[in-house]
């Protein structure tokens, strides 16, 4: 990794970083005037020294992706059924409304259907939860690492941060949404919901006393914990071990971070008080400069996941317009029929969408290697509620943007497996561990516990 | 407590999705209602005479009431049982436990959010603003630990540590804290740092270790951390400056794991197998932190430091003065709503015009208030399921068939004796285990099942369910659930509910007495000598109420929530004492101090 000291001092003046340049390559707008990052990538771009590493975001949000109202393009929807054999749609297509915003992308882009993951631990209903990025069982208790968190303990090592973990929910800040990140069995992974708490965590000062100060802290918890751990046994000594573990790694990031630095401009003002959308796009906006400046591989957002009856009050933004405005555009939808299902979750979609088409037009604007950041980005969308909001878990649809350095076949297509107990389903799991080969971090048993036929890597997924 | 997870074999179309949900429970549901389970018969006698063994969701070992009505005694595990089965051990005789003086782990348990919040507040406060109940803390400043909500109850202990996240956030959040503390410290004259003239760092550094120390810490620092603070400001003083260095020695005592994690660990390091006993100062913030959810008190703390927290006579008294009236303590109130899980009612959305699940929480809030005002040391868990009292308000009167108390008015009524008997027949948890517009007969049985008897039902199995038949007006719930009966591999966990669920099928999905009328007769079974027919809501909840099943769970879950953990084997005696002292006059402060009294509180055993 490049010192960020060291090139400092050896670039030519009109190589400055320039805040308003930044912003304005980062496509960001008011909403995010209050970042200034110095990213390590512009630096590097401005100096041709290009990392090379890849990307991944997961993008969840709850109410479910709907093959028949939502996802599937008009001339491929076909009822309660998924369609054997494997379809593998040319790209001439319409495009669904709820992709607009990523339609840019569609030729690097996959449209997956068809891909079963029923390991809940309760019967038929709304969020996986956890199992949503396990395929294991446990929704609200995690029985395995998510996918976000596997992947970026095989990437995320030498990063500042291992991952940017942030969601909204429709309350005020801090009330709970559905938590899906999970760094390992029983080990729920925590992110932000408040966007003041994620700035200052990736950009704020931390504690008092600077480097050296921080040195000492450190070497002080260390023998506080090194002194009670000696009385200890067991899984009780095991809590500590992993607090002594927490502060190496910390450490360890923090030194990247020092050799990579990622620094910022004011913090963002009133963010506790924004619109939902609003903060959500804020957030959105750090984890991109996060991903942008190589702070992090890895970014999961978990919007308005789990049993959203009273969620779309919040979208009213969203709803100006549309013939929902003078309805106020309130709760269950996922109670509507499909005349209004549809277009309201296109409404949500798209929004949600269109935070993802801004992450790619930053990275897009970044060069690396032979191409961009974008390039070496994987981007996927799903519900955690699978196909609807009353869902059957037997499909998920995923949109999948990117190609993680040329590693997936995202040129446009369409595909959509058999349905469950069908000679050529594939499972969720099936396809994570396609993601996870592609961003280098191969594997061919993630979530592999007996609950859905896990295969490995699905072959025609990969390039 | 978590609410039991859906059912296997319902197909109810809409549910609430906040469960909180164990992997053990998950696990088990591989297994269970296949009717292949431990050679229990499908079909065959709930809860019965099988042999108990099943684990309960969560819990590292089974547990709950014995089926034939003895108190409640911890399972053991390595059995293999059908659903609804319980604990297999036998209870102890009093004979058994005469003497026997079982020992809890040694184990540290990391403080919740909240009682993080109170213990920095009295860092800047002192102990005395603990009497007020009044906790602040500098503007700004806050605690970095996320809650830990995923086990069967908050208290529990776990596995919880910290993670990076907290770490990072924690060394931002306790920066703030620990200069706000130095300079209030500065401001101070009767401080070391506030002093003129001012003494030497190393002296002050010490000084002043000891003294903020042993508030986060609860307990006297000893020498070597003493020492180990005062260096840590001289080493750093020079580079740093006074203050930042005093301010570093702050946050590493903030971030501490004396700080962040309650020790159970006992007066010295046992060798295997050996017991001590917990500290005097252990005891204190044990104590403290279950009631007040904050550091020991001017006077706990008195009594750790003068010998005065020793014998149960003591303690006992310690006790009674922390939980003080019992419906006004913060950890009382917790316990039941999450052993009820009455809270549940503010997660279910409905379409009714009017309807305000957050009025119906508060109401039944009330409720169990008053039960604990009038009741908490007289027949508390029978007051609490037969009482007909309810509070009411303007726009909730008529889902109680109750009079209109007046607009911002809550009104203190007798319902109806026909209508209305305890908590299970209040609005809030009828709505808390209803759908959109739906009864949810089925969870409400397995409520009864899983939190009032103890009688674990697992979740869904992998195979595929029947569908229930669709919901029409004219189709009652009993004979959509008869799709339960009729296969045997969902009937052997059905029986376990249904017939309980339906009985009050005479409450609409809101909580509203139905004009219809609907069969809501059934059988109670497994509760040992409470054990038969009922004809609706009211004589289930009275014969629940006098099951001697229901009361040993109820004492077993106390024990569960109060001490922080699932039951161990070792758990019998303390467990059956703890019900003695319970059900002699159903006085709840007399169950509390009795755990807190017991060997398996104050004894700890090295594994």
């Amino acid at each position: 990794m490049k010192n960020q000291n060291t090139m400092r001092t050896t670039r030519p003046t009109s190589a400055r970083f320039d805040r308003r340049r930044f912003l304005e390559r980062l496509g960001l707008g008011a909403g995010a005037a209050v970042l200034a990052p110095v990213a390590e990538a512009l630096v590097s771009e401005a100096w041709g020294q290009t990392p090379t590493r890849k990307r991944f975001v997961v993008y969840l949000c709850g109410g479910g992706l709907s093959p028949f109202f939502n996802f599937t393009p008009p001339e491929f929807v076909n009822g309660d059924d998924t369609t054997s054999p494997v379809l593998n749609a040319p790209k001439a297509y319409t495009w669904p409304v709820m992709l607009k915003p990523l339609e840019r992308y569609r030729n690097s882009m996959m449209l997956i259907d068809g891909l079963a993951n029923e390991a809940r631990a309760s019967g038929i209903g709304h969020s996986m939860g956890y199992a949503s990025l396990t395929c294991v069982p446990g929704q609200t208790t995690p029985g395995g690492p998510s996918i976000d968190q596997y992947i970026a303990g095989k990437i995320g090592a030498t990063t500042a941060r291992k991952s940017v973990l942030f969601g909204v929910s429709g309350g005020p800040v801090g009330s709970q949404a559905t938590r899906v990140f999970a760094s390992a069995a029983q080990q729920p992974e925590p992110f932000f919901l408040d966007a003041d708490r994620l700035y200052d965590d990736l950009f704020g000062a931390l504690g008092s006393g600077g480097t050296a100060g921080r040195q000492a802290l450190l070497d002080s918890l260390r023998f506080d914990i090194k002194r009670l751990s000696g009385a200890l046994a067991g899984p009780e000594r095991t809590k500590l071990d992993v607090y002594l573990a927490t502060i190496d790694d910390f450490q360890n990031r923090e030194k990247a971070l020092q050799a990579n630095a990622c620094n910022a401009g004011a913090a963002p003002v009133g963010a506790a008080a924004m619109r939902f959308e609003d903060r959500l796009s804020l957030m959105n906006d750090m984890a991109t400069v996060a991903l942008s400046c190589n702070m992090t591989s890895v970014v999961g957002v978990s919007c308005m996941t789990g049993n959203p009856h009273s969620f779309f009050p919040v979208w009213k933004k969203n709803t100006e317009g549309t013939q929902f405005a003078d309805k106020g555009f309130n709760g269950g939808i996922g109670h509507s029929p499909g005349p209004i299902q549809g277009p309201a979750m296109d409404i949500v979609h798209g929004y949600n969408a269109s935070l993802i088409a801004r992450t790619a037009d930053a990275l897009s604007k970044i060069k690396e290697g032979n191409g961009t950041a974008f390039d070496n980005t994987v981007a996927i969308y799903l519900s955690d509620n699978a196909e609807a909001h009353h869902a059957n878990h037997k499909r998920w649809p995923m949109v999948v943007v990117g190609t993680a350095g040329g590693k997936l076949r995202s040129d446009g297509r369409f595909v959509r497996y058999p349905k469950k107990g069908d000679p050529g389903n594939r499972s969720v799991a099936d396809f994570y561990c396609t993601l996870a080969t592609a961003v280098g971090a191969p594997t061919s048993d993630f979530g592999n516990n007996g609950w859905e036929k896990v295969t490995g890597p699905i072959a025609e997924l990969l390039a | 407590m978590t609410r039991p997870s859906r059912s296997p074999c319902t197909r109810l179309p809409h549910s609430v999705a906040h469960t909180r949900l164990a992997l053990a429970s998950a696990l088990t549901a591989v297994v269970a209602c296949s009717g292949e389970i431990g050679g229990t018969a499908a079909g065959g006698p709930p809860g019965g005479t099988a042999a108990p063994g099943g684990a309960a969701p969560g819990s590292a070992t089974s547990g709950g009431a014995t089926p034939g009505g003895g108190p409640a005694v911890p399972g053991a595990s390595g059995g293999t049982a059908g659903p609804g089965t319980t604990g297999p051990v036998p209870t102890p005789s009093p004979a058994a436990c005469q003497g026997a003086r079982p020992a809890g782990p040694r184990r540290i348990v990391r403080l919740t959010p909240v009682q993080v919040r109170r213990t920095v507040s009295v860092l800047f406060n002192g102990r005395a603003s603990i009497k007020g109940g009044l906790f602040r803390l500098p503007a700004g400043v806050d605690t970095p630990l996320q809650p830990t909500d995923d086990d069967r109850f908050s208290t529990y202990a776990g596995s919880h540590t910290l993670s990076d996240i907290e770490l990072r956030s924690g060394i931002g959040q306790t920066g703030g804290i620990a200069r706000a503390l130095v300079a209030q410290l500065r401001a101070t004259k009767s401080e070391c740092l506030g002093a003129t003239p001012r003494p030497a760092v190393d002296v002050c550094a010490a000084t002043v270790a000891a003294s903020k120390g042993e508030i986060l810490f609860r307990r006297p620092l000893d020498p070597a951390e003493v020492d180990h603070y005062r260096g840590l400001v001289a080493a750093n003083a020079g580079a740093l400056g006074e203050d930042a260095a005093y301010a570093l020695m702050f946050q590493a005592m903030l971030l501490a794991p004396q700080t962040l994690f309650r020790t159970e660990l006992g007066t010295a390091t046992p060798a295997a197998g050996q017991v001590t006993s917990l500290t005097p100062f252990e005891v204190a913030a044990a104590l403290s932190y279950a009631f007040l959810d904050a550091p020991p008190d001017d006077e706990l703390w008195t009594a750790a430091k003068s010998g005065a927290l020793a014998t149960p006579a003591q303690i006992a008294a310690q006790v009674a003065r922390l939980a003080g009236a019992l419906d006004k303590n913060d950890g009382v109130q917790r316990f039941l709503v999450e052993h009820f899980t009455y809270d549940q009612v503010q997660t279910v959305f409905k379409t009714v015009p009017g309807y305000d699940p957050a009025l119906l929480y508060d109401e039944v809030k009330r409720f169990v208030a008053d039960t604990l005002a009038t009741n908490g040391r007289k027949d508390f868990l029978r007051t609490l399921l037969t009482s007909r009292t309810a509070f009411v308000s303007h726009t909730t009167f008529a889902l109680y068939g109750a009079a209109d108390p007046g607009a911002n008015m809550v009104g203190r009524v007798q319902l109806p004796t026909t209508d209305r008997a305890g908590l299970l027949t209040q609005p809030a948890f009828l709505a808390a285990y209803s759908d959109m517009d739906t009864n949810e007969p089925v969870q409400r049985g397995r409520f009864i099942s899983t939190n009032l008897l103890c009688r674990p039902v697992p979740p869904v199995p992998i195979a595929m369910v029947p569908p229930l038949p669709p919901t029409t007006a004219d189709t009652p719930m009993r004979d959509r659930l008869a799709v339960h009966r009729k296969d045997p591999g969902c009937a052997v966990c059905h029986t376990l509910m249904d017939p309980m669920g339906l009985a009050f099928e005479a409450y609409d999905d809101t909580g509203k007495v139905r004009t219809t009328k609907v069969d809501t007769s059934g059988m109670l079974t497994g509760a040992g000598t409470a054990d038969g027919p009922f004809a609706n809501a009211v004589e289930l909840s009275q014969r629940l109420a006098s099951s001697p099943v229901v009361e040993g769970c109820f004492v077993l879950n106390s024990l569960r929530y109060w001490l922080g953990r699932d039951e161990r084997d070792a758990d019998g005696c303390a467990i059956a004492g703890a019900q003695a002292a319970y059900g002699a006059g159903g006085d709840y402060l007399a169950l509390l101090q009795n755990l807190f009294t017991s060997s398996v509180f104050l004894d700890r055993k090295a594994e």
